[in-house]
C-alpha cells in the first residue's frame, strides 16, 4: 500500500487546501514537502490574482437596450383570478338579493306573471321540438342505440373519449409558445 | 401591469423572478441591474472585444428574460443566466474562431516568428478609443495569460475564481461532468502558473 504521507498532494487535495479543508495527515506532508508547498503557494497566489480581477461595466444605457428587446408577459396571479371569478359571481347575486329585499311586491308580481307565461310557452316549445325530432329520418337509428345497456355504454364511452380528445387538442392549441434557450453544445 | 409588491432591492433572486413572471417590469430591470456587470465581465474576458461583449451580453439577457417562464426555480438564477452567457460566448467564439487568437499570439504557435505573426497587432494602426480602452482593461499580464487558455478552460477558471462558484455549480452551468470541470480547472491553473512564472520569480 502506498504511504499516504509520502505521496504528493493531488489536484483535489490542493483545492481542499485552498478551501482550508485539507486532511491533517496531508497537511503534515505539505509542510514537509517543498515541491507541494511551492505548488500550493503558486495556486494560492494565482487564485488570489484571478479573484482580484475587476468587474467591467457595459456602456451606459445597457439596461434600457435590453429592456427594449424584452417582451414582458403580464400573467395574472392565481389569487387575482380567483378574486375576479368570485367577484363576477357574488356581485350580481348580492345585487339581486338586495333588489329583492327592497322590492318584494314587484318581485312577486313578476314571478307570477312570468310563471304562467313562460309555462305555456315552454310546453308548446317542448311539444313542437318532440314532434320535429320524431319526424327525422335518422331518429329510429339513434333510438336503436339506446335500446340495450351495452350499446348505451358504447355511446357514452365514445362520447367521453371524443370530449377528452377535444379538451387535449384545445389545450395544445391554446398553449403559449415558449422561446428557445441556448444550451451548451458539446 | 402587476402592482408593486415586495421590495426588489432586498428580495432574493427567486422572488424577483416571481415578480418578473407576474409582469412587473421593475423586476426585469432589477435582474439586469444585478447581473449586468458579472455577465458582461465574463463575456468580455471570453471574447476580448468590448463591442462584441456588449452585443453578446444583450443577447444573453434578452434570451434569459424572454424565457423567464421556462426558468426552474429549484436552480439558482445566477447558474441559469451564466449558463446562457457561456453558451452565447462559446457559440460566438466557435463562429469567429477567436479562440486561437490572443494579444500574445496563438497558444499553438511554436516559434517566435509564428507567435509574432499570430499576435494582434494593436500598435500597427491608429487605435480607436474603444480599442485603447480594451487594451488598457485587458492588457494586464494575468488577463493576457487567461486569454491564451482554451475557451472551455477560460470559462471554468473565471467562474471558479472570479465568480467564486463551486465545482458542482460550474458543472451544472456548463453541462459538463464534475470530473471534467475539475480537470479543466487544474489544467488551466497549470498553464497559468507557467505563463506567470516570471512574475513569481
Amino acid at each position: 500500500m502506498t504511504d499516504h504521507i509520502a505521496t504528493h498532494l493531488t489536484p483535489d487535495e490542493l483545492d481542499n487546501w485552498l478551501a482550508g479543508s485539507l486532511a491533517r495527515n496531508r497537511e503534515a506532508h505539505l509542510h514537509a514537502c517543498a515541491d507541494c508547498r511551492r505548488l500550493a503557494d503558486a495556486d494560492r497566489a494565482l487564485a488570489h490574482l484571478i479573484g482580484s480581477l475587476p468587474l467591467f461595466s457595459p456602456a451606459e444605457g445597457f439596461g434600457d437596450r435590453v429592456m427594449a428587446r424584452v417582451e414582458i408577459r403580464h400573467r395574472a396571479r392565481p389569487l387575482a383570478i380567483a378574486a375576479a371569478l368570485a367577484a363576477g359571481l357574488l356581485l350580481p347575486m348580492a345585487a339581486s338579493v338586495a333588489w329583492s329585499l327592497a322590492y318584494p311586491e314587484t318581485l312577486t308580481q313578476l314571478l307570477q306573471g312570468a310563471g304562467s307565461g313562460i309555462g305555456g310557452l315552454g310546453l308548446a316549445a317542448v311539444r313542437s321540438l318532440g314532434t320535429t325530432l320524431l319526424a327525422q329520418p335518422w331518429y329510429p337509428w339513434v333510438h336503436g342505440l339506446f335500446e340495450s345497456p351495452a350499446r348505451l355504454g358504447l355511446v357514452f364511452g365514445a362520447s367521453a373519449a371524443a370530449y377528452a380528445g377535444g379538451v387535449l387538442v384545445l389545450r395544445r392549441l391554446m398553449a403559449l409558445p415558449m422561446p428557445r434557450v441556448a444550451h451548451v453544445q458539446g | 401591469m402587476a402592482k408593486p409588491g415586495i421590495d426588489l432591492a432586498i428580495a432574493s433572486d427567486q422572488d424577483v423572478v416571481l415578480e418578473a413572471r407576474a409582469g412587473r417590469q421593475a423586476a426585469y430591470r432589477e435582474l439586469v441591474r444585478r447581473y449586468e456587470r458579472p455577465i458582461f465581465s465574463l463575456i468580455y474576458r471570453m471574447v476580448r472585444n468590448r463591442e462584441q461583449a456588449e452585443d453578446l451580453s444583450q443577447e444573453t439577457f434578452v434570451k434569459a428574460l424572454n424565457a423567464i417562464e421556462s426558468y426552474r426555480p429549484e436552480y439558482k438564477f445566477s447558474s441559469w443566466i451564466f449558463k446562457i452567457a457561456n453558451n452565447v460566448s462559446i457559440d460566438h467564439l466557435r463562429r469567429r474562431e477567436l479562440d486561437t487568437l490572443s494579444l500574445d499570439g496563438s497558444p499553438h504557435a511554436l516559434t517566435p516568428e509564428a507567435i509574432q505573426a499570430s499576435a494582434l497587432q494593436l500598435g500597427d494602426r491608429q487605435e480607436t478609443a474603444l480599442e485603447e480602452l480594451e487594451a488598457k482593461e485587458l492588457g494586464g499580464e494575468i488577463e493576457a495569460a487567461i486569454a491564451t487558455l482554451r475557451p472551455e478552460y477560460r470559462a471554468c477558471i473565471l467562474l471558479r475564481h472570479v465568480e467564486g462558484r463551486p465545482y458542482e455549480e460550474i458543472a451544472t452551468m456548463l453541462d459538463l461532468p464534475l470530473g471534467t470541470v475539475k480537470t479543466y480547472i487544474h489544467r488551466a491553473r497549470g498553464e497559468l502558473r507557467q505563463a506567470l512564472a516570471h512574475l513569481r520569480q
